[in-house]
């Protein structure tokens, strides 16, 4: 599944031409002392909020009450009134007035708080949630459309798969209507192409728009973050007081009411006292458990949220250090601003991760994923064509490694080679043992004396990670250490729990910063098109 | 170019040592063009370290005016930082081609054959009374000089070249050395052992066999290097030479290429750092490829022995310039170098083209 991604990268390259000297960001902006550095664009950020509160089935909040005519404000009566028909008795159509809160778009991450701060030792027990912030917290605006709907139940018929939008009997019905059109609601939007969440649909039946407005909540962040390397920024709705506003008189008259307010508080009760993430579910280590954690040992993992702006407005930055307090200067006052800068580059993520993080990571999901089975290869070597012949010529020797479960050094090396970005070097060890040889002349030879003692050599390996290959190469890995690699190193690529359909990775690593820069973008419905592509998510954790 | 009686012995013995009767015929003109090449980029990079020095102190001193006042000046270097990652390329390019073409020669092996006996009639012999007594050769001064050595460049080498202390002996019948730069407190140990001949003995030796040529010629190829550049070299194990030289080309240019990286990444930092092993591993380069020219030119045939053994001698104290310049960097054995192609697992290319569908 990752190869996906690996050849989307290839389409993609990612160069240092493109990458690191692009003058409006630096690099040495990105670093700012920290270990790690996530950055969300709005629209990522939309994207997590909207697939999150829809698996949670709190994408459309809605209530109804049956029409009772002595319970209604009287203008919303006087709406409502000339809709309800006798046909609709006779069809044994029930009415019902409705309300429905949806649509959540993310308005401003901006507030006047300080940045709030998480912090866990990842050595600590799996049980642990982690600690609260323990400064003021960050305030969401979250926006939702409210709508106010005459709805009636469909009566008994055929075709019970009619889609939410159907207009259904009644639709474009004439006669003094506010707003006109059945279904404003556009349930496009709200289906996933990512993740495995139920996609919620509203009740069948028809729904004719009476007013609409707009719903406001002020929403608090939790920064949590956990013992197996993982962190997000969630949003707390307990206790949040929605702001209900409109300009149509009937939604005024109606929110004034305690009827309206009920039924509102109604509508949204299920999602207040929810916690719904609002970034993504960072995994540092990818899918490695609090065990394989715990034995990095590594210093506790503190995780400060900043947000900063770039040309595509809002940026959350999701700032990682290992071990000390705070590494980098975060604030979000004018006078002293942050040197945590958008790296974003116009993608919708970017990620930035230092040695000391991967470094340790790779060297736990190297063994979590150990190669067990061992390689059997055909190389060419060169050999005497004859037992006392000085003359050489080519062989073939059949050999047997078993690749160690121990990655013992990991380093970005500078390139050579000013075409190439750095390589990542990984050194382990491997066990190699002769099972056949074949002279420069095809002669098997039977008695490998020496030669078949198994030999303990440095395995090396130094991968390109953001390079693509030359035109016409084409690339060819043994099955077994093509799924060890992409095994290895989707965290680097993808630091995410949740599976998104991504596009355009690219991104260096750095010999000189000691770290790779990786960003990418989410696909859209059309990419999945054209790709001819199903939708839904391309890449999976475990 | 006799100084002290070890020295002496050594120098004496290794002029003794029959021309190599083994390998093939060597191309001089073709030696001399590498040399030359070697010479001109050599003088180019030192010309840019010595530069660099300047710039350092010009942003230091500017440190107080803000980043912005030196933003122009770092912007012009990091220009000259990519030619001189061109130039240390260059100037490898034309060491290894050199080293491959006297190795498939038998020079090469006859180098280390020279050292043997030049060590068995000697016994142990200081580091820098060699360097010493090159220095007073004014035969081969001159001989170089008319071959581009300039002498700005050979007082660089010296500076660096003659800053090496130690010593020179056999172990277990084996050409070894226990070197250290002046001033640095741990020795580094290597053993040199001649190419292998005949049947390998192990398994890795089989494996081994034959990949100086084939990723020398990955890099003249301009394909990237399966080890993506070697780690420092520094193995108490014995060592080829030819290995040795490959692998502190190598990493001349990896040096190099980690100050251009920085300048890009990092900007320019005020103090040198690790830039003692950088010009230490240019100077160790530069030494090996006018050895190997002298060598060559005048090894063959036997008629210029005292040139012979100046250019045995150059060579070899190149060849510890790498050892000791090795450990500026990251740690990690010689041997690292020849490994990553021994599955047949061709890494190189980058591991973002898979494809499996």
């Amino acid at each position: 599944m990752l190869s996906h991604v690996f050849s989307d990268l290839a389409g993609f390259p990612g160069s240092r031409a493109d990458e690191a000297f692009d003058p409006s960001i630096p690099l040495s902006a990105i670093p700012a002392g920290y270990d790690a550095i996530l950055q969300c664009s709005p629209h990522l950020l939309q994207h997590v909020l909207s697939v999150n509160l829809a698996q949670a089935g709190l994408a459309i909040l809605s209530a109804r009450v049956p029409f009772h005519a002595d319970l209604l404000p009287p203008k919303l009566l006087a709406a409502i009134t000339p809709h309800l028909t006798v046909t609709d008795q006779l069809l044994g159509r029930e009415a019902s007035v409705e309300v429905i809160v949806s649509g959540a778009q993310v308005l401003t991450l901006r507030s006047n708080v300080e940045p709030s701060e998480s912090s866990v030792p990842p050595h600590a027990g799996a049980g642990s949630t982690g600690s609260r912030a323990p400064r003021p917290r960050r305030v969401v605006d979250i926006g939702w459309t409210l709508q106010l709907n005459l709805f009636k139940t469909e009566p008994a018929r055929p075709d019970r798969n009619a889609l939410p939008g159907d207009p259904g009997p009644g639709a474009g019905s004439p006669g003094g209507l506010r707003g006109g059109l059945l279904n404003d609601i556009d349930l496009s939007e709200l289906v996933l192409t990512t993740g495995d969440g139920p996609n919620p649909a509203p009740p069948a039946g028809s729904r004719l728009a009476l007013a609409t407005g707009t719903v406001l909540m002020h929403v608090p962040t939790d920064l949590e973050a956990f013992p197996v390397l993982q962190f997000w920024l969630a949003l707390d709705f307990d206790g949040v007081s929605p702001v209900y506003a409109s300009d149509d008189p009937l939604l005024v008259e109606f929110l004034g009411t305690g009827f309206g307010t009920g039924l509102l508080a109604q509508a949204v009760a299920p999602l207040l006292g929810q916690s719904v993430r609002l970034s993504p579910a960072v995994a540092l280590g990818g899918n490695l458990s609090a065990a394989q954690v715990a034995s990095l040992a590594l210093p506790p993992l503190h995780v400060q949220d900043v947000v900063v702006t770039d040309d595509g407005g809002e940026v959350l930055a999701l700032c990682v250090t290992l071990g000390g307090e705070q590494g980098g200067v975060l604030t979000e006052s004018a006078a002293a601003p942050s040197l945590v800068r958008s790296f974003l580059n116009k993608r919708h993520f970017a990620w930035y991760e230092s040695e000391r993080i991967f470094g340790p990571v790779l060297a736990a999901r190297w063994r979590a994923n150990a190669m067990h089975a061992p390689i059997v290869s055909d190389v060419p070597v060169e050999m005497p064509v004859g037992e006392d012949s000085e003359e050489t010529g080519q062989g073939l020797a059949r050999i047997q490694v078993h690749v160690s479960d121990a990655l013992k050094e990991w380093s970005v090396r500078p390139s050579i080679d000013p075409r190439f970005g750095d390589p990542l070097r990984l050194i382990s060890e491997q066990t190699i043992r002769l099972l056949r040889l074949w002279d420069p002349n095809g002669h098997e030879i039977h008695d490998l004396g020496e030669l078949g003692v198994p030999a303990v050599e440095p395995f090396v390996m130094s991968l390109q990670m953001f390079d693509p290959l030359p035109p016409g190469a084409q690339q060819v890995l043994h099955p077994l250490l093509e799924t060890f690699l992409l095994a290895l190193l989707k965290p680097v690529y993808l630091p995410c729990l949740e599976r998104f359909a991504v596009k355009q990775i690219s991104g260096f690593s750095s010999s000189a910063l000691r770290a790779f820069v990786v960003r990418w973008n989410l696909k859209t419905p059309r990419d999945e098109v054209t790709a001819g592509l199903p939708t839904g998510g391309v890449l999976a954790n475990g | 170019m006799v100084k002290g009686d070890a020295p002496g012995a050594f120098l004496a013995g290794m002029a003794g040592t029959p021309a190599s009767l083994s390998g093939g015929p060597v191309n001089r003109a073709a030696l001399l063009r590498e040399s030359s090449v070697a010479v001109e980029s050599a003088s180019a990079l030192l010309g840019y370290y010595s530069h660099l020095a300047s710039m350092r102190a010009c942003k230091a001193a500017r440190r107080r005016e803000g980043p912005a006042a030196t933003h122009p000046l770092e912007a012009e270097l990091r220009l000259d930082a990519a030619k001189a990652l061109a130039s240390a390329r260059e100037m490898a390019g034309a060491a290894l081609r050199s080293a491959r073409h006297l190795k498939a020669a038998g020079q090469l092996d006859a180098v280390l054959d020279a050292w043997q006996t030049g060590l068995e009639a000697s016994g142990s012999v200081r580091v820098e009374d060699l360097w010493h007594a090159l220095e007073q050769d004014a035969a081969m001064r001159q001989g170089l000089r008319e071959r581009g050595v300039s002498d700005e460049l050979w007082a660089e080498i010296g500076r660096q070249v003659g800053s090496l202390e130690g010593r020179v002996f056999l172990r277990d019948g084996r050409s070894a050395a226990e070197v250290r730069l002046a001033g640095q407190t741990a020795w580094t140990t290597a053993v040199f052992a001649s190419s292998q001949r005949g049947m390998p003995a192990s398994v890795a030796e089989l494996l081994r066999r034959g990949e100086f040529e084939r990723l020398v010629g990955l890099f003249e190829a301009g394909q990237p290097l399966p080890f993506g550049a070697a780690g420092a070299g520094v193995s108490l194990e014995p060592v080829d030479l030819a290995d040795l030289i490959l692998a502190g080309s190598l990493l001349s240019v990896e040096s190099v290429a980690q100050h251009k990286r920085k300048l890009e990444d990092t900007g320019l930092a005020t103090y040198a750092g690790s830039e003692v092993g950088v010009v230490l591993f240019i100077a160790g380069l530069v030494a090996i490829a006018i050895g190997m020219l002298t060598v060559g030119l005048f090894c063959p045939g036997g008629e210029h022995e005292t040139l012979c053994t100046a250019g045995k001698v150059l060579v070899f104290l190149g060849g510890l310039a790498f050892i000791v310049a090795g450990g500026f960097f990251a740690a990690g054995g010689v041997r690292e170098l020849l490994i990553i192609s021994m599955m047949g697992l061709k890494l190189d290319l980058g591991l973002l083209g898979i494809k499996t569908d």
